[in-house]
């Protein structure tokens, strides 16, 4: 896409904000409430024949086009149609206080709005990530012991099963059996594919919904087409860019309290003072990093995440600095550390242990087919959101690796030995890592730990591993399988890379696409009281997370290094 | 951060306690309630091109760092081209009776050997005076944490007697060793772009080919593939030279012939990565040669059978089908 190379950053962010939600069906907000600013977006399907545009653009409905015309065509309106928003978008921005459309806490984590102001348990807004709505009966799912829906009446979404939330206001249409099938030739899939990698990197999206009348058929049968091959890379539709101000942006924000100390910062629970919504704000001292050397470490973790989304990875919605401070505002996740519930639980029981160990095998699944590799997987970048789901948290040290890459990074217990020995590494290191965390999470302590660093070093290198009584026979299998310094031999290494994983014993009764889908809530639903609870999470020095503003001849030192931040 | 003795026997202790009590003893630990903190060395992406320290050793010295560090874990998994260079890079470090080498709670980015002389190591807990853990003598080492990353030293090492020290700088050797893997795996990665059967794999299995190839080492004469065995691996010379004999009637050694003599980059006995029927021929160094191998089970692990990347191209294909269907009696085969 032309304007794609422009490396105007906010440019492609802006018409990224255009484009709401492609599981928002709803053609207007509901009345009275702060939906109202949500600007109008259009529709952009691809690799379809029979997709209406957008409203304006009628004319091509029967026109029988090859995909791949079609889609270009949809290509060269949609840069001309976001310039147009992007007009729109400004002045809108200019006449209205600076309060951003999408309110992100009005969706839950299926994207479906949420009753503003109401505090159900499970209107969580912590787990804000749109999810692609599917429609039951027309999806070959695989066997499921346990159909809760019959098949002629269709459930919303599949998370709503599990919400109090009654989803009356949602258009019929989601549901309506009116879309047959349509199955998209795996050309379309493909066609489909590249051009969401062509914006991957970004941020801007290929596939969305507008506030017209409804999703169009190929879109849904589209949707279908991405969920029956195993997690698409999907793009972060709620990728704010970032504000112009950052001092006017930090005030709508009242700092609650601090929640963590990421590697390099603080983490605070803030909450947004026009609507009540609850964030964590990742908070950094640019000298810090520059002095600490992790400068292209955060531009990587702000690179990476603003340009993916994932449900079992925590969602990033807006980056930006003033000028001391680097921020970095992620939905809250209420349910805390895995890391504080395992060490208060001593160890998790083996279905625990594998329900996570599942789902983060999935979003490895999906971070290493965009070749990026995670690097820092350990119980305390864990966190569990009220449904009892995985979000891993903490890209400090994500990068994308064609294939290998030096710097060694990590935490020692979990370090794989090749990094250990400085040769190199790429994603194998991630599996290594989740063979020591299901060990850890099984067993309570991690299988290579001593005191000294060093001494953990040998160990590792060493490779004696030795299994307390009582562990799974399968798990100790696939943990041997995961701890294997050969790399050639490495499970999740091979010629079918995280396929050889899943297809291991020990999670034979893993139904992958319900567990991607969030069908079945986690084996531990943490105590939320509320949604600003933070008891989940330990006691912190206090700090504040705004700093008085420098003296207005102050010079920031390092701009320089964080220009595209 | 002690002597690499030390290390050695805390590895090899036989930790025979299972469930309950080991648990116990972690959690009781302080250490382990606390959260972990991620550790990171500088990216090596963007240094500028400084010149490697480069001074000579005496054959000597080189020796007795041979053997100072042969059973470091840090050490024993280079190659001989790597360590040598290693050792260049090492710095003369002297030091008087009482001096302090390294103070606990500093920026390290030394690794020390001891060459001559006699280092005591202190370690002070929560601001508890020194205490006297562990003595380094000749051949001893320390400081081994500033190769993998830069942290705070964890001990005081204050010299007992005059000591001559080696240093390396932690980032010399981790550029040390990026610079040979990356030189290494280029090197292979040009050999298997010449190797036939593999001519269809793109850029990326290339590159997970080459990682997993495997050195070896033959000295003069050794027999590297016999004729009439059967055959698991395929092997590209990287330094040195092979003879290629074959006995034209199998059996009766009378009737060898020299077929071809292969050198540096060239290549042999890579039908084993389709097959393990008999060895067409009997492969011999000449003088030292070092290969690189490939077993037929581990290519399988990494890019999948070797036949469905024939099938890529149908040409590729039937040209090696035929050949492994033919007899293998004839001097032109490839082995």
């Amino acid at each position: 896409m032309g304007h794609n190379n422009n490396s105007n950053n906010s440019n492609n962010n802006r018409s990224n904000r255009n484009q709401t939600a492609w599981i928002s069906p709803l053609s207007s907000p509901p009345q009275g409430n702060v939906y109202t600013n949500i600007p109008n977006s259009t529709t952009y399907t691809f690799g379809s024949n029979n997709s209406n545009p957008n409203n304006s653009n009628n004319n091509n409905s029967n026109n029988k086009h090859s995909p791949l015309t079609s889609a270009t065509d949809r290509l060269t309106k949609m840069d001309i149609e976001e310039k147009w928003d992007n007009k729109t978008y400004e002045k809108d921005e200019r006449e209205k206080s600076p309060v951003f459309h999408i309110s992100t806490s009005n969706f839950n984590s299926f994207g479906n709005l949420k009753v503003p102001g109401s505090f159900s348990l499970f209107n969580k807004d912590e787990n804000n990530k749109p999810h692609l709505p599917t429609i039951p009966q027309d999806q070959p799912l695989k066997e499921q012991p346990e159909q809760t829906t019959s098949n002629n009446k269709p459930h919303v979404s599949l998370l709503h099963a599990h919400s109090t939330y009654q989803p009356s206001n949602v258009k019929e249409h989601i549901t309506s059996p009116i879309y047959e099938q349509h199955q998209l030739s795996t050309k379309e899939i493909e066609h489909q594919k590249k051009l969401q990698e062509q914006h991957t990197s970004s941020a801007t999206t290929s596939t969305t919904t507008s506030s017209a009348t409804s999703p169009t058929k190929s879109q849904q049968s589209l949707q279908q087409a991405q969920q029956q091959q195993a997690q698409q890379p999907r793009v972060n539709t709620f990728f704010l860019p970032p504000p112009q101000n950052a001092r006017e942006r930090l005030k709508e924000f009242k700092q609650i309290r601090v929640i963590g100390t990421g590697t390099f910062g603080k983490v605070y629970l803030i909450q947004n003072t026009k609507d009540g919504s609850f964030y964590a704000m990742k908070c950094l001292s640019k000298a810090y990093v520059v002095q600490l050397k992790q400068v292209e470490h955060l531009n990587s973790e702000k690179s990476i995440l603003s340009s993916i989304h994932h449900p079992f990875i925590v969602n990033l919605y807006q980056a930006f600095q003033d000028e001391k401070k680097l921020y970095l505002l992620f939905e809250y996740v209420a349910g805390g550390e895995v890391f504080t519930h395992l060490r208060k639980s001593m160890k998790f029981s083996n279905s625990t242990a594998k329900f996570y160990a599942a789902e983060i095998v999935l979003a490895l699944e999906f971070l290493h087919k965009q070749n990026i590799v995670y690097r820092d997987l350990k119980p305390e970048n864990l966190l569990i959101d009220n449904e009892g789901h995985i979000k891993i948290t903490d890209f400090g040290f994500a990068k994308r690796v064609e294939d290998r890459t030096f710097t060694l990074c990590g935490t020692p217990e979990y370090l794989a030995p090749e990094i250990i020995q400085s040769r190199g590494h790429g994603k194998a290191v991630d599996w290594w890592a989740l063979g020591i965390l299901i060990f850890e999470m099984l067993a309570g302590y991690p299988p290579f730990y001593d005191d000294d660093t060093f001494a953990i070093y040998n160990k590792i290198l060493a490779g004696r591993i030795t299994f307390p009584l009582g562990f799974d026979v399968d798990a100790k299998d696939l943990i041997k399988r995961l701890l294997t310094a050969d790399r050639t031999r490495r499970l999740g290494a091979l010629r079918d890379g995280a396929q050889d994983v899943k297809n291991h014993r020990w999670f034979s009764d893993i139904n992958w696409e319900r567990l991607y889908q969030r069908k079945d809530p986690g084996p531990f639903i943490p105590s939320i009281k509320h949604e600003g609870d933070s008891s989940n999470f330990e006691l912190y020095e206090e700090e504040n997370m705004v700093d008085d503003p420098p003296s207005p001849n102050y010079v920031d030192p390092y701009a320089n290094f964080f220009k595209d931040f | 951060m002690t002597n690499i003795t030390h290390h050695n026997q805390k590895a090899t202790e036989k930790v025979e306690n299972n469930s309950p009590t080991q648990n116990q003893q972690y959690m009781s630990s302080n250490i382990t309630r606390k959260r972990r903190g991620a550790i990171s060395s500088e990216p090596l992406g963007d240094q500028p091109a400084t010149p490697l320290p480069l001074i000579p050793k005496t054959a000597e010295t080189q020796k007795r760092l041979e053997q100072a560090l042969s059973k470091n874990i840090m050490f024993n998994h280079l190659e001989e081209e790597e360590r040598n260079t290693i050792y260049s890079a090492m710095d003369e470090a002297l030091y008087k009776a009482g001096d302090i080498i390294i103070k606990q709670g500093d920026e390290g980015d030394l690794f020390y050997v001891v060459d001559k002389g006699i280092c005591d190591i202190y370690v002070s807990t929560n601001g508890s005076t020194p205490t006297l853990v562990m003595e380094v003598f000749e051949g001893g080492s320390f400081g081994e944490l500033a190769l993998i990353y830069g942290s705070p030293r964890a001990a005081t090492v204050i010299a007992r007697t005059d000591v001559r020290l080696w240093a390396l700088n932690g980032s010399t050797y981790r550029r040390i060793l990026m610079d040979q893997t990356i030189r290494k795996r280029r090197l292979y990665e040009e050999f298997l772009e010449k190797v036939s059967i593999l001519r269809h794999i793109d850029k990326y299995e290339r590159v997970s080919l080459a990682d997993a190839l495997e050195p070896c080492s033959f000295h003069d004469g050794e027999v590297i593939v016999r004729q009439g065995e059967p055959g698991d691996k395929f092997y590209i010379i990287v330094d040195g030279k092979v003879k290629v004999t074959q006995e034209t009637t199998p059996g009766d050694p009378s009737t060898t012939q020299v077929v071809s003599e292969l050198k540096s980059s060239d290549y042999f006995g890579e039908i084993a990565l389709l097959t393990n029927r008999p060895r067409a021929a009997t492969v011999t160094s000449v003088g030292n040669t070092k290969c690189v191998e490939m077993d037929r089970q581990r290519f399988n692990r990494i890019l999948g059978p070797c036949e469905n990347i024939l099938r890529r191209n149908i040409e590729t294909y039937s040209q090696y089908i035929n050949k492994i269907s033919a007899s293998p009696t004839l001097a032109s085969q490839k082995i």
